[in-house]
């Protein structure tokens, strides 16, 4: 190990060394000299015969420098030199490629670390890979109220099971209230808090910063009120206060001790549910909540000897039995789902980012291609050079080494280029949060995505200089020196390469043409989608009303607040809703009344609301009449939508008709159109409207309709809401479109990276095609010349150049277009409303692809059919 | 004169180890003479390429450098033989006179001649 480094270091101090070398042979002759002269000889025989005897000195010192240092790692370092030396100098070239390298590598890296931090990095729990998500319904379905499960069966799993170590629990509905926080002098701050169990950091095994987690009088019924604050909430809104454990601060105008708060890597929102920043957690009150119905998604850790299998069984098994022991179960859906946590955090997105690493691994294909084709050109040109340097004593090895060399460092100057790229790509899309994507928070370029992207690059470099390599295995340099520096035609084998590697450009830039069509076809049906409701001029923002409103005093408030909305001039209308569109929601079991064992009754998403909604959100009522506000008190009635109408009566009109809620009987006096409310892509299912009043809700989203544009009238609002109650928070006044954004935010991401790689998969073919083309027409402008001279119509010699080009085309088309419906199945789980083979899709992208092509094709056959024949036959360089 | 023989690789460092070891420090020029004077120059030698393994033997630790004055007022690189050097010459050698041995037991016995 010394002798290595004392090697590099001879490497490094190669100057000095060198000198004394010199000055050794230099006293070595003299000396020699002086006993020559002692033994009799004339001075110039004496200094001729010492310098014969010590022999060349250029021989001495390389062999010296070999002795002493590393010669492999010299030469690589000459090689290195000259390659920076002979690429800068070829500006032109090494700009475009760098650029192609940049993007092929930069894309790959961003994708990379999407894919590393979504997917393959474990959760940031201990021992992530022993939690599970139990939730109570059949895979697939997706209605939240359907996937939670009651306090009872959750306490049941956890008395019984043997193999979980224990079961922590959520309450997954709370994006619909807001805690304000208030008191202490600054602006109300609308925030989001979630209910947890006790020991739900304990089962993820999150570390406080501060403080505990919740004791078990917190969770108790009238348990002293607690809180635990994230960790942004505490920097950015309590400056970091070390203090701040053991104060209390005011939630909707009740004092909340805080007991914690949280790491800052604990993100609850990223995690559990993305597109929402959660800053509190409160303590979920069990027994409160088990008169709720199905309110908990929970979580368990399973024991080191269970597995998931084994775990799912047992909680069949207990679940199975509950039903019998325990009465209250009846009629409610019980479930016991049970997967691994991190299949639930980032399953809906793994399908899409699987798809989308494909397509940029694609992209980085191509990039070699062209760049392959690119460093072959440039190898012939540079024939006579390497031909020198053969004569001059380089090996076959040593130019092999050299041309890899180059093409090492021309990678090393895209990754350069690509990783920069990369880096503020992932800032910009981790900063701006412009895509609601789980565990988002966490992409950065860290170790193991530079390792991947270091990986890649020595594959790239080896992929694209692997041409001019072999080409000098083969021929070894001298054989260029006797031909004539046209450059041979003949080489067909370098020829054919050239042509495959377009073929394969062409091919792949087809299907990833394809696959970003259908997605973008497919977003375009999305947003076409039949909302329900009318977003544009509309805008909302959160209210609740803390408790220095007395229950009695809620319906007061209610009628003031929208009085006071309506009345600002520019406001068409103003409305309440507990459950915006898009924004969460619940269900709650809904029969006729002449069904009385509930044979037939549905589940409906519930939405409490104040008069005027379906006409402020723009929802067609299609029978009978809004709410108004007679229907506070008096009867209870109800508002259907067409679906859970028409599933009721499918034979008549149910107004008038009665119905029966958990609350009790009531009487539909209204039906609305269908509106979308989990997500676009999914049908409404049944919907009921009831009248906030009634249920003295304090928590609900307020929405405007405004003249024009809603955020100019921001400053009126404001100031108004200030006036009737300063207290209530107004930072988070959005324009309703903010809802369908994030509804279709990853689909849009998705497509937009597709499209993109598709883009770049275009102009990078057609860069090959024209090269191809432009090199062909270079090396034959003699023969062009002569035949143009002999008089060939330029017409015909623009068709057969083009025709060369187009044949490779139509090769790759037709690959590309097989290739595609191949690889159909992998992105049929990412479309909505369009075939996987979607024929109008295919033709479109292949008839774009071949018009690129043909331009790019065009333009060099061009120039060949405009060459001047006098120059063409005279330089005969 | 016969011809002069080449050296085997690695030899060369043999040689200069035990010169060193008999005369003590020396200047790279010193080796080469010494070793011409006792091959009663048998051996074939450019002189020049005695540096390369004087380095070689300096970085694997057998032999020490240092910059001195000759006898005739030059500066020069004096060459010693270290304690190492001295194990590695008394294993080398052995290890030649066990070669020599087997392999003379092999050839016929030759005549005397120059």
């Amino acid at each position: 190990m010394k002798r290595w480094l004392r090697k590099l270091v001879a490497v490094l101090r190669k100057r000095p060394l060198d000198d004394e070398l010199r000055e050794e042979l230099d006293a070595h002759i003299d000396m020699l000299t002086e006993d020559n002269l002692a033994a009799g000889m004339e001075p110039d025989e004496a200094r001729r015969r010492a310098r014969l005897a010590v022999g060349n000195p250029a021989v001495a010192q390389e062999l010296h420098r070999d002795a002493r240092g590393l010669p492999t790692l010299e030469s690589f370092l000459q090689d290195l030199r000259y390659a920076y030396r002979t690429l800068t100098r070829d500006w032109g070239f090494t700009l475009v490629a760098v650029s192609i390298l940049g993007l092929g590598i930069g894309a790959n890296t961003v994708v990379y670390g999407l894919v590393d931090a979504l997917i393959l990095q474990p959760l940031p729990f201990a021992e992530p890979d022993r939690l599970v998500w139990i939730s109570n319904g059949e895979p697939g379905a997706t209605n939240p109220s359907l996937l939670a499960s009651r306090v009872l069966t959750f306490e049941g799993w956890r008395e019984a099971s043997t193999q979980l170590a224990d079961l922590a629990a959520f309450s997954p509905f709370f994006t619909r209230d807001s805690w304000a926080l208030t008191g202490d002098g600054r602006d109300p701050e609308p925030l989001k808090g979630v209910l947890v169990t006790d020991n739900f950091l304990g089962l993820l095994g999150v570390p406080l910063e501060l403080g505990r987690s919740f004791s078990t009088q917190e969770v108790s019924v009238d348990g002293p009120a607690a809180v635990i604050v994230s960790h942004r909430l505490w920097t950015q809104r309590f400056e970091s206060d070390p203090a701040l454990v053991g104060r209390a601060i005011e939630l909707n105008d009740v004092p909340y001790t805080v007991v914690g708060v949280l790491p800052r890597d604990f993100d609850f929102g990223s995690a559990f549910a993305p597109g929402y920043r959660v800053d509190l957690l409160l303590p979920g009150i069990l027994e409160q909540m088990a008169g709720w119905g199905n309110t908990l998604s929970v979580v368990g850790r399973m024991t080191p000897e269970a597995t998931v299998a084994s775990t799912r069984q047992e909680l069949e098994a207990i679940t199975t039995n509950l039903k019998q022991e325990r009465p209250e179960l009846d009629g409610w859906v019980v479930f016991a789902n049970t997967i691994p946590l991190q299949e639930q955090v980032n399953g809906p997105v793994r399908g899409a980012l699987w798809l989308l690493w494909g397509a940029v691994i694609l992209v980085l294909v191509i990039v070699c291609a062209n760049l392959a084709n690119l460093m072959l050109v440039r190898s012939v040109s540079r024939r006579r050079e390497l031909a020198v340097r053969a004569a001059l004593g380089a090996g076959r090895t040593r130019l092999m080494r050299q041309v890899l060399t180059e093409s090492l460092t021309l990678t090393l100057f895209g990754v350069a280029v690509g990783v920069g790229l990369a880096w503020a790509a992932l800032r910009l899309i981790v900063s701006r949060q412009a895509v609601v994507l789980p565990m988002l928070e966490r992409v950065r370029i860290d170790g193991s995505v530079l390792t991947v992207t270091a990986a890649t690059t020595l594959l790239v470099a080896l992929v694209i200089g692997a041409g001019p390599a072999l080409q000098v295995a083969r021929r070894g340099g001298l054989a260029a020196l006797g031909q004539s520096s046209r450059g041979t035609v003949g080489d067909r084998a370098e020829h054919w390469t050239r042509s495959g590697l377009v073929v394969a450009e062409i091919a792949l830039a087809c299907t990833l043409l394809i696959g970003a069509g259908l997605l973008v076809r497919s977003f375009g049906q999305i947003l076409e989608v039949e909302l329900g409701f009318e977003p544009g001029r509309r805008a909302s923002f959160q209210v609740s009303a803390g408790a220095r409103y007395a229950d009695e005093e809620v319906g007061r408030f209610h009628l003031d607040l929208l009085d006071t909305l309506r009345s600002l001039s520019g406001v068409e209308g103003a409305a309440f809703s507990d459950n915006l569109p898009l924004d969460g929601n619940r269900s709650w079991g809904l029969r006729r009344s002449d069904d009385p064992d509930g044979e037939d009754s549905i589940s409906a998403y519930v939405r409490l609301v104040s008069d005027g909604y379906f006409e402020t959100m723009g929802i067609d009522v299609l029978a009978g009449r809004e709410l108004t506000r007679d229907d506070t008190d008096g009867d209870p009635v109800v508002v259907l939508n067409e679906t859970a109408a028409r599933t009721l009566w499918p034979e008549r009109d149910p107004i008038n008709e009665s119905a029966e809620l958990y609350a009790g009987p009531t009487r539909v006096v209204g039906v609305v159109a269908d509106v979308r409310h989990n997500g676009l892509d999914e049908e409404s299912g049944a919907e009921m409207y009831l009248p906030i009043s009634r249920f003295g809700v304090r928590n609900f989203s307020t929405v405007v309709h405004t003249d024009g544009d809603p955020r100019a009238m921001a400053g009126q609002i404001r100031g108004a809401i200030r006036e009737l109650d300063p207290r209530i928070p107004f930072n988070d006044y959005r324009p309703l479109d903010h809802l369908v954004d994030r509804a279709v935010s990853s689909r849009r991401f998705f497509m937009s990276m597709l499209a993109g790689f598709a883009g770049m998969a275009l102009v990078l073919a057609s860069l090959g095609i024209y090269g191809v083309i432009s090199y062909s027409v270079g090396q034959r402008r003699a023969e062009i010349g002569v035949r143009l001279a002999l008089g060939a119509r330029p017409g015909r010699v623009l068709g057969e150049e083009m025709r060369r080009g187009m044949v490779l085309v139509g090769a790759g088309l037709a690959i590309g277009l097989i290739g595609a419906v191949l690889a159909s199945r992998f992105i049929g789980s990412q479309l909505y409303q369009v075939a996987a083979t979607d024929p109008a899709t295919y033709a479109g992208m292949g008839a774009i692809l071949f018009a690129v092509a043909l331009l790019a094709g065009y333009l060099p056959a061009r120039r060949a059919a405009r060459t001047n024949p006098v120059s063409a036959l005279r330089s005969d360089t | 004169m016969t011809d002069k023989i080449d050296l085997l690789p690695g030899t060369l460092d043999l040689l200069v180890l035990r010169t060193l070891h008999t005369l003590g420090p020396q200047h790279g020029y010193g080796i080469a003479r010494r070793i011409e004077q006792v091959s009663e120059r048998r051996v074939l030698l450019n002189q020049g390429t005695i540096y390369a393994s004087l380095v070689r033997l300096q970085q694997d630790g057998w032999i020490d450098a240092e910059w001195g004055v000759s006898d005739n007022n030059r500066r020069a690189k004096f060459y010693s033989i270290t304690s190492k050097g001295r194990q590695k010459l008394t294993r080398e050698s052995e290890a030649w006179w066990r070669l020599a041995d087997v392999i003379e037991s092999f050839l016929e016995p030759r005549e005397t001649d120059r």
